[in-house]
């Protein structure tokens, strides 16, 4: 039985947070990065990478589903809005009706927009 | 880069890629993943090996600064132990323009030992013609 709702921890980005993110992943962007480029773009100032906040939805998924979401787990995400420094996200997962275990999952910030939407889903996996 | 000469379907990269506990303590740190899972089964988080093969996919394309990302699908199928070899192959499977804005979709694939899949994925990336 899967849970119908699920939620991670609301975590605050900081800018700290993207330089760690950068050296561990090897994204050096400067758009998530140096203050004075990301003022030239669209953004007017650095952003998250995305994928550090999707990782907040895979952790949420590890948390329920253990080492299963490893060997089965699936992603299909839109990144929809920027998440900048100091803003607060949460991802929660809704389980569908009817589809197995299949979740429209959101990642929203602390105005109530939708960072991150789609769904996660989990296969049998052979563990 | 010059984008117009890549043809869908061209692998772009192929290159070894393994997680050492050095890397995988880096990236827990940076996400603020604490799982337990990952100490217990020495295995890296699922989102750092499709971070390393986004970084082989990007350094691969020479993505411009502006590059945006748009979407990401990503299909996990054992957990990756740690230190364990694996391949990563970057396949660039669409390349179009639309209104002044470049769409790039790579395919991404990380194989260990003999072929088995670890992980694979594709990434939408979008760059402003003025920015490429």
């Amino acid at each position: 039985m899967s849970a119908p709702t699920l939620a991670g921890a609301a975590r605050v980005v900081t800018q700290d947070q993207l330089h760690l993110y950068a050296d561990a992943s090897g994204d050096h962007n400067p758009l998530h990065l140096d203050e004075q480029f990301a003022a030239t773009t669209m953004f007017g100032r650095t952003i998250a990478h995305g994928m550090l906040v999707l990782a907040f939805v895979s952790e949420m998924m590890t948390a329920a589903f253990g080492e299963r979401w490893l060997r089965a787990g699936a992603l299909d995400v839109r990144f929809r809005a920027p998440v900048f420094p100091g803003d607060e996200v949460q991802a929660v997962g809704t389980l569908r009706e009817g589809r197995g275990k299949v979740y429209d999952v959101v990642v929203r910030n602390q105005d109530g927009v939708d960072v991150i939407t789609g769904t996660a889903a989990v296969g049998a996996g052979d563990g | 880069m010059d984008f117009d000469a890549i043809q869908p379907g061209t692998t772009l990269a192929r290159e070894p890629l393994a997680i050492s506990h050095e890397r995988a303590a880096l990236y827990r740190d940076a996400v603020g993943d604490q799982s337990g899972l990952y100490d217990e089964a020495s295995v890296a988080p699922a989102m750092a090996v499709a971070a390393l093969a986004m970084e082989s996919a990007m350094r691969a394309v020479e993505l411009p600064s502006g590059a945006i990302h748009v979407s990401q699908q990503l299909a996990f199928m054992q957990p990756l132990a740690l230190d364990r070899p694996t391949t990563c192959t970057t396949t660039m499977s669409q390349n179009s323009v639309r209104r002044g804005v470049r769409f790039l979709v790579l395919q991404l694939e990380v194989a260990g030992d003999g072929g088995a899949p670890v992980m694979t994925g594709s990434a939408t990336i979008t760059i402003k013609e003025a920015d490429a």
